[in-house]
């Protein structure tokens, strides 16, 4: 029990799933709830919200099969491992090997946070008129705690891409790495688009993750990832970061002039409710 | 949980593990086709990356390989398998403390998202970034026992504890769930047994 006597969630929690029955603890905490009206209303608080976390838990369905990729690897890990006991020969596929597949999940993994659907989401989108590229960028694989990519995917709306008037097929999920067929190597990292030059910079780069975790709140942490993409057709560097204390997830669509004295913000959703 | 034989291999689960100790060189291999659906997906949701899941599940099916002659039977084969998946997704996840996971599980296998709302989308993806950041012992347990489905008997063996551990671990991640999905605030700052631990669960944790 708390020293000071203020609600504790994590022991209310154990008390709500019975597990305090019986015992000293579950006592204290049951005379608590009669006597003391923040406790009480602490306890309906914290009911309604495991009653949420298990109605969320059971939305979120089955996983899916394992990947072939994976299931490859560990027929040919196994296939090398010899006999029960022996040293094995470890098949592992480097880290860069799987980044366009990771890419691709991440870049699905913000397009839902930006509210439309995935497959719309992974549509690339060649003949958008910013295709230029800037040649020969290397881009670092993280800046601070930052993971830096380049996907060139379009997080646009849906209604946006139809603006656009530029149908492309979309890429659809075999092509993000998860079919039966190796992924190329190295990991076919797309073209930072040339409007967004500026951004390829460490020290520009920097200045507009900085600025963007100022715009979320100065409390935040650093982004999780940054990705030179496009949103609706426009060049973006898409940004994921969550915000202490709520804890949810942002994406934010910045444009070339991130950093230079503002955000140059194109879109932002997602955060505290 | 599947114990028998699928497929066109007739031997259930104990009779594949002593064919492969026996030498069978297939046995093995049969035997984790039959469970790796199952094991990734313990895998993926402990780890939250899809990366890091592989290479898990990868370790821990060559650590069984090499080990299954000390399998002596005190509990199912599928235990044993997610015993050794488990162990091996929290030796990593505690050697990666310092690098926050990103969800990147958005499953490969998800065109079926296309056709929901992007609402129910979102409350997906922002509740597997939540698993991400609970403690890696409340991850696995609710893992386990609220997106598995597996009896709380059978995940305290996995897991090598009590059964009220394990109920004491999930019920302190669906606390601290609440407070990461925005359920539930916590007007001091503190999230669920961040810092404190009730009496209730030292005495879970150590009564093994």
């Amino acid at each position: 029990m708390s020293a000071d006597h203020r609600p504790d969630p994590a022991l209310l929690a154990e008390y709500a799933e019975g597990l305090l029955a019986g015992t000293p603890e579950g006592d204290e905490v049951a005379a608590r709830l009669a006597a003391d009206p923040a406790w009480s209303a602490a306890y309906a608080e914290l009911t309604g919200a495991l009653a949420a976390v298990r109605a969320g838990l059971a939305a979120l369905g089955p996983v899916g099969p394992v990947p072939a990729e994976v299931a490859d690897r560990l027929d040919a890990a196994l296939a090398t491992a010899g006999g029960p006991g022996k040293f094995a020969v470890r098949p592992r596929r480097g880290r860069r090997r799987v980044v366009a597949p990771v890419l691709a999940a991440a870049a699905a993994s913000v397009a839902v946070l930006l509210g439309f659907s995935v497959v719309a989401a992974l549509r690339t989108d060649p003949s958008a008129p910013t295709v230029a590229s800037v040649p020969g960028t290397v881009l670092p694989d993280h800046l601070g705690e930052t993971l830096i990519t380049s996907t060139g995917l379009d997080y646009g709306t849906v209604a946006a891409q139809d603006a656009l008037r530029s149908p492309a097929p979309p890429v659809g999920l075999s092509a993000a790495g998860t079919d039966s067929s190796p992924p190329p190597a190295p990991p076919p990292a797309s073209p930072v688009p040339l409007a967004l030059a500026r951004l390829t910079s460490p020290a520009a780069l920097e200045a507009c993750l900085e600025a963007v975790r100022a715009l979320v709140g100065a409390t935040s942490p650093a982004p999780r990832s940054a990705d030179f993409a496009r949103f609706g057709g426009v060049p973006a560097l898409v940004i994921v970061l969550t915000a202490e204390p709520a804890g949810r997830p942002q994406v934010l669509a910045v444009g070339p002039d991130c950093g230079a004295g503002g955000v140059d913000l194109i879109s932002r959703t997602g955060g505290t409710p | 949980m599947r114990s028998g034989p699928l497929g066109d291999d007739p031997r259930d689960d104990r009779a594949l593990l002593a064919a492969h100790v026996d030498g069978d060189p297939d046995a093995f291999g049969e035997l984790v086709r039959r469970h790796r659906d199952r094991l990734w997906a313990v895998a993926l949701r402990t780890l939250g990356d899809r990366e890091d899941a592989a290479d898990a599940l990868q370790d821990a099916c060559l650590s069984a390989y090499r080990a299954a002659g000390g399998f002596r039977g005190d509990s199912a084969v599928t235990t044993w398998l997610h015993r050794i998946v488990v162990n091996a997704c929290l030796d990593r996840a505690r050697r990666r403390q310092v690098r926050p996971a990103v969800p990147l599980e958005t499953a490969q296998r998800e065109p079926v998202a296309a056709t929901e709302s992007a609402d129910t989308l979102t409350t997906r993806l922002v509740i597997r970034d939540a698993l991400t950041r609970l403690p890696a012992d409340q991850r696995a347990a609710l893992v386990l026992v609220d997106l598995e489905g597996l009896p709380v008997a059978e995940v305290a063996a996995i897991l090598g504890v009590a059964e009220g551990t394990v109920k004491s671990r999930c019920a302190r991640g669906r606390a601290r769930l609440a407070v990461l999905l925005g359920h539930l605030r916590d007007d001091d700052g503190n999230r669920p047994d961040a810092s404190r631990v009730p009496p209730a669960s030292r005495r879970a944790e150590g009564g093994t």
